[in-house]
């Protein structure tokens, strides 16, 4: 036990100095920095703009007009305004000022990829730990499911379990919570696109077991009487987060494509809440051979795009900081 | 080979089975039917009259057997919604629309990936390549339903060069093969690139470039074909998602393609159309995995399976 303990400083001191070197490699990568500071403004204003509608009113008469103008709900007469001082992405079809329903609905979308992705790291890594430790016909069955899955087609399946389950999920739900019924679209749009999103974690999980658990460190554990759970839980997730964290970082941003797609196709999240591929959707009804309202769509297109292409230059540079730090 | 072509057929039918099993009790689990969202709401004597005539009223593994022997003679049953169709017409009429925008979109990804992957490779580390790979990126993140409305409103209805929207001739293609395959075209692009840059780490390209060959000869002889095989693999299930998965597309441009007739037949609750449509797409699926395996041993001799 005497020696117990300045290993384990040993260990800390070790993991702060591979964290440090992770960084500086991430931070060597300038697209990734560009990434990630686009990505931070976005959030940023995500989530600053709310705050600052809910404490305008305070600040007398003008703070009211302001909270009331730019609230993401409030209706006007302004129709189809083209961008300009007052309103910074133009208004939509009922008056809505279009900035701020796009700062809501970017909130939402990071929300949904976020926690889908959540989602499918946890079915992920519980399931690529469990088959990668168990080993043997476990570990067969199991990975021949996760083929099974891979070669279902996965935004139909999206479609069918979200068309399916939302009235399913709907009704339940609101026998419990009366006021849950308008997230029900939101609930289970994540959890499916978070059960459709797990196979490669799950995969990539199972191939860092198969080679940690034969580590003299795990042998180590088991001598010294550690339980199954013991060794999975204190031993073998600590050691595959890490890749499982950056993998998460590149599932985020599919999902939120995939978020904004079914969204687009009126699959998704549902008005009044708006999410970026939903407000496309609303631009593109508005099409009309006379009048261009280009704001509609390319203001909120622009916002995804930016969010799309941060997220997947984050998540590439934190792949590549891990992988050079492995080889090195 | 022979052997493992057998094996992995006999897979097919398990898979199939499973995937078919899985679509068929998801709707079936789901409250709400194809009939009760009519403007109407109909009497409970016409609705079990109409579940009767449809045999929606008989246990479900009964159903299920039902829809297994008519899908062995193509037939998938009525659909529930467009009442005067059958499933299989249906999907007789639309699959070809899908398949000849899946195709053309196919070869766009791939006409314009390939050469921007070989240019970004081959001028690696250059400011080419840095302006290059940022539009490569561009390019992934770009979906369809940003890119197809924007390309509408340009080149539609301020220039007047091509029509918004429809299906039949041929300048009602251009725009939904761009629309659709321009994210797979920076897919392949990136891809290509890293597997080209990956290649020319071997030393038998080292020996290729000490005998004196020129550089852009060691790069397509040598490089590029080995560079080729993650591509290929690729191919498949993008060629899958490109057939399955244009559903944005067909919505935006009104194509009557099996895509549109998808998302219609799930929110409807049209059973029969569903689950049609999903052993329709799982069957495509499956085989075009299997094809890019067989390719990949026909391309990389270094591959046997056993």
């Amino acid at each position: 036990m005497n020696k117990g303990s300045p290993k384990l400083v040993n260990a800390d001191q070790c993991g702060s100095m591979e964290k440090r070197s992770s960084l500086g490699l991430f931070l060597a990568n300038k697209p990734a920095c560009l990434g990630a500071i686009t990505l931070a403004i976005l959030i940023g204003i995500v989530i600053t703009w709310p705050i600052a509608l809910k404490i305008a009113p305070l600040f007398g008469q003008e703070g009211q007009a302001f909270a009331i103008t730019y609230h993401p709900l409030a209706l006007s007469d302004d129709q189809f305004q083209a961008p300009s001082v007052k309103h910074w992405f133009g208004t939509d079809v009922h008056g809505r000022d279009l900035f701020s329903r796009v700062v809501y609905g970017t909130g939402i979308s990071i929300l949904v990829g976020i926690t889908g992705a959540l989602i499918s790291l946890i079915i992920g890594v519980a399931w690529g730990t469990v088959a990668g430790y168990a080993g043997g016909r476990i570990d067969t069955i199991m990975m021949r499911i996760v083929d099974v899955l891979y070669s279902m087609p996965g935004i139909i399946v999206v479609i069918v379990l979200v068309t399916t389950s939302e009235r399913f999920v709907g009704d339940k739900l609101a026998a419990i919570i009366p006021t849950a019924k308008t997230m029900t679209r939101f609930l289970t749009l994540i959890i499916g696109l978070g059960a459709v999103s797990w196979l490669t974690m799950a995969r990539i999980i199972r191939a860092q077991v198969l080679s940690l658990k034969n580590l003299p460190f795990i042998d180590a554990a088991k001598v010294l009487g550690a339980s199954h759970s013991r060794i999975i839980f204190r031993h073998i997730i600590p050691n595959v987060l890490g890749i499982a964290i950056v993998y998460w970082t590149l599932t985020v941003p599919s999902i939120v494509l995939y978020e904004s797609f079914l969204s687009y196709l009126g699959l998704g999240i549902q008005p009044p809440m708006a999410s970026l591929g939903s407000l496309i959707a609303e631009g593109v009804e508005q099409i009309n051979p006379v009048k261009v309202y280009w704001w509609l769509i390319v203001c909120p297109g622009a916002v995804l795009l930016a969010l799309l292409v941060s997220l997947n230059l984050v998540g590439d540079g934190s792949r590549d900081a891990l992988e050079t730090k492995r080889l090195t | 080979m022979i052997r493992y072509l057998v094996k992995r057929l006999c897979l097919f039918v398990p898979l199939l089975l499973v995937i078919t099993l899985l679509s068929f009790c998801l709707v079936k689990i789901a409250p709400g039917g194809p009939f009760d969202s009519e403007r109407a709401p109909l009497t409970p004597e016409v609705e079990r009259q109409l579940k009767a005539r449809y045999y929606l009223d008989e246990p479900l593994l009964k159903q299920y057997m039902r829809f297994l022997f008519g899908a062995l003679q193509l037939d998938f049953g009525p659909s529930l919604r467009y009442r005067s169709h059958s499933v299989y017409e249906i999907i007789r009429e639309s699959a070809p629309v899908s398949a000849i925008l899946g195709l053309l979109a196919f070869g766009f990804a791939l006409g314009l990936g390939l050469p921007i992957g070989f240019y970004t490779a081959a001028r690696r580390g250059r400011w080419q390549d840095y302006t290059s790979s940022l539009i490569i990126i561009v390019m992934m993140c770009t979906p369809g339903f940003i890119l197809a409305p924007i390309l509408v409103l340009v080149l539609s209805l301020k220039l007047k060069l091509l029509p918004p929207a429809l299906w039949g001739n041929i300048e009602h293609v251009v725009l939904p093969t761009i629309a659709l395959g321009l994210i797979y075209a920076g897919r392949i692009a990136r891809l290509f690139r890293g597997s080209l840059l990956e290649v020319s780490q071997n030393e038998f390209i080292l020996l290729a470039r000490a005998k004196g060959l020129p550089e852009s000869k060691v790069l397509l002889r040598h490089v590029a074909r080995l560079a080729i095989l993650p591509v290929v693999t690729y191919c498949g299930p993008m060629l899958a998602d490109l057939l399955t998965g244009s559903f944005v597309i067909e919505n935006i441009f009104q194509i009557p393609g099996s895509g549109m007739m998808f998302v219609h037949a799930a929110l409807n609750s049209d059973y029969t159309l569903v689950v049609g449509l999903v052993t329709f797409y799982a069957i495509i699926l499956i085989s075009l995995n299997l094809f890019v395996d067989v390719c990949y041993a026909v391309i990389d001799p270094r591959i046997r399976y056993e």
